[in-house]
């Protein structure tokens, strides 16, 4: 029970990792940069849903707010990141976007303090099952990161949106030359890219705290997956933000033969097992399937 | 000509290496005393409850005539860099040789081996970590050292036959846990569980259940104030059908703490100084309050000790018209009579007279019990 009970912490977790990855992800293949300012976006969210719950608004109407917060400043990260975006200077973008996030986490700092927020003010309820505790947002966050996940796959592999975006992967001018419009399928994974990030940061802000730097840690773990799960295929993504958050999570619960590990290990055991896998697997947890089709 | 020049220039250099004394204060201008203390981050309620304190503190002072007083804020943080970097500042750039800071202990035992060299004074207020004990001549600290307390929380748990230990990465809780163990070991309790969580943690669902897991008969929750603190209550609120004894430091008897989950700390026990309840005390406090703003975090005898800093400094300033040596040599000797009681230091950074007392959770205030 207890191992079950850990089990499900950490999936909470992976799923909250894996959204911000598949989010980077999304991006990378439409723009071939990774948006750091993801990081931000994620927090910007949250703050907006907690200035709309200050103004009484209902739970889901705030969330919905801050959501649609976080896909604009998005948006903008577009706007500004198009140049190096058309030039193919992915470094360039990368860096850009980089201080882009900082420069919003420490707006974030001067509006609303450095000091936590807690987006839900008592104890969080919870759901018991068998023993098993989940908190209700915790519940939620599982039950989006299924639904958000199936619906990013099945976009991604049979729906037109999927092969247009995977056109413009492939090569913008061509997917032009054949009808798919490439700003606008870029527009559109922008936002909608953002607005994952930012469901995600609302869910997690609810379940923990909300400090205007929580995004970085995340953003760290999400690239982590990225780069562990293979740059392109989203499967691997998934897998690797599972095995990034619970290898330490598990490993920092039990005593590994005789050796109980202490939590502070945490962050070094996510990068210890990303270098191990980047070190068997350079091009991704599962580029040997990938060859093979 | 070229070597006189370079010789000059080589000398003044190392003149201005030299150790440097306050030789004397022109007392008729505005003297600056610098403050040290968390502005911001998860610490900040206790600067800017501090703040309050000196603000009326330094306007009182100057309301009398006399020797005029400003205070320089610097943001410390609560850790050490960003204390070194609120010293040169305050020393280099305002030219202070006073500062009443740091609050933290982390700040304190940053800024601790600069001071000599810089001719400073510092007093602090709130700083308790044991690691501060002589740390230097030029460092006096108005709280209790940690020893006391760490003291103090170990004879609660030395009631039970198994405990559970939970600390934060930073100077002051891990020095506390390091007394405690310290004293558990040499009492025989067995402490099943120890673990650390690094400075801002918020994750903690997975501690927790190991936490309940190992059962102890009791727990030491020794978080700083902050987002770690008000996440950990909370998640561990969540547990259904479990409530731990806690036993810990001022961070348990903090009414933003107890708010948060009250039914779930009914019973914990705090152990902290006791509390100043004179009459012409609980005036200048209610005045303090109700003018300046909340010092409910801070308490009355951190309200007391920051005063006290105030005033020894103050007083030593005027006496010896800000010369630093005299007022060390002052500080050294003599026994103040302040609101935190009979004050000697000697050659001890901490008074040699504070006691601890012991507080138990009830109906949502920490209430006083010595049972």
């Amino acid at each position: 029970m207890f191992f079950l009970q850990i089990l499900v912490n950490g999936l909470v977790v992976s799923i909250q990792v894996a959204l911000l990855a598949t989010s980077l992800h999304l991006i990378h293949r439409v723009a071939k940069t990774y948006l750091l300012s993801l990081s931000a976006v994620l927090v910007l969210a949250a703050y907006g849903t907690h200035v709309l719950l200050q103004l009484n608004l209902p739970l889901l109407l705030a969330m919905l707010g801050g959501i649609a917060v976080s896909a604009l400043f998005n948006w903008l990260s577009f706007f500004l990141l198009k140049a190096y975006i058309e030039k193919d200077q992915d470094l360039l973008g990368l860096l850009v976007s980089l201080a882009l996030g900082l420069g919003m986490e420490a707006i974030l700092a001067m509006a609303f303090g450095s000091k936590a927020i807690f987006l839900i003010d008592t104890v969080l309820p919870t759901y018991e099952w068998a023993g098993i505790i989940i908190t209700q947002v915790g519940f939620w966050t599982l039950i989006c990161g299924v639904v958000i996940g199936l619906a990013a796959f099945i976009s991604l592999h049979l729906l037109p949106l999927g092969r247009a975006i995977r056109a413009v992967q492939q090569h913008g001018e061509c997917a032009t030359l054949v009808g798919i419009q490439e700003r606008k399928v870029q527009w559109m994974v922008f936002g909608v890219a953002g607005a994952m990030a930012g469901l995600m940061g609302i869910l997690t802000s609810m379940n923990t705290a909300l400090t205007p730097h929580a995004g970085f840690d995340f953003i760290i773990l999400a690239f982590a997956a990225v780069l562990v799960g293979g740059v392109k295929d989203l499967r691997g993504i998934l897998l690797g933000s599972f095995l990034l958050v619970l290898t330490p999570e598990l490993l920092t619960s039990f005593e590994v033969a005789g050796v109980s590990i202490s939590y502070s290990w945490y962050l070094a055991i996510v990068f210890a097992v990303a270098t191990l896998v980047l070190l068997l697997k350079p091009q991704g947890i599962l580029s040997l399937s990938i060859r093979k089709s | 000509m070229n070597k006189v020049f370079s010789l000059a220039v080589l000398s003044a250099l190392l003149m201005s290496c030299a150790v440097t004394e306050s030789a004397g204060l022109d007392l008729s201008e505005t003297v600056k005393l610098g403050v040290i203390a968390p502005m911001s981050g998860d610490a900040a309620a206790f600067g800017e409850e501090q703040k309050h304190v000196l603000d009326y503190a330094v306007a009182q002072k100057n309301s009398e005539g006399g020797v005029q007083y400003e205070l320089v804020y610097e943001d410390g943080q609560c850790n050490g860099p960003e204390a070194v970097t609120a010293f040169q500042k305050l020393v280099d750039v305002d030219g202070v040789d006073f500062i009443l800071g740091g609050l933290c202990s982390s700040e304190s035992l940053a800024i601790a081996p600069l001071l000599e060299s810089s001719g400073v004074i510092a007093m602090s207020s709130l700083s308790s970590s044991p690691e501060l004990a002589n740390v230097s001549p030029n460092f006096i600290s108005f709280s209790y050292s940690d020893s006391a307390v760490g003291i103090g929380i170990a004879d609660e748990l030395k009631q039970f036959e198994t405990v559970a230990i939970i600390t934060e990465q930073n100077d002051y809780n891990t020095a506390l846990t390091d007394v405690v163990v310290a004293e558990l070991e040499g009492a025989g309790v067995e402490i099943v569980y120890n673990e650390e969580f690094e400075k801002g943690e918020t994750q903690f669902r997975s501690m927790i259940q190991e936490l309940k897991a190992a059962g102890a008969d009791a727990i030491l929750f020794n978080p700083n104030l902050g987002v770690s603190a008000e996440s950990l209550v909370r998640q561990m609120a969540e547990v259904s059908e479990w409530q731990p004894h806690l036993v810990g430091g001022i961070v348990l008897k903090m009414p933003s703490i107890i708010e948060i989950a009250p039914e779930f700390l009914e019973g914990s026990v705090a152990i902290d100084v006791d509390t100043l309840e004179s009459p012409a005390f609980m005036a200048i406090y209610d005045e303090i309050n109700a003018d300046y703003g909340n010092t409910t975090n801070i308490g009355s005898f951190y309200v007391g000790a920051t005063l006290d800093a105030f005033l020894v400094m103050t007083e030593l300033i005027e006496e010896f018209e800000g010369n630093t040596e005299e007022m060390k040599t002052a500080l050294r000797s003599r026994t103040f009579s302040v609101n935190t009681g009979e004050i000697f230091f000697g050659d001890q950074t901490f008074s040699q007279s504070n006691s601890t007392s012991r507080f138990v959770i009830q109906s949502g205030r920490a209430v006083k019990s010595n049972q």
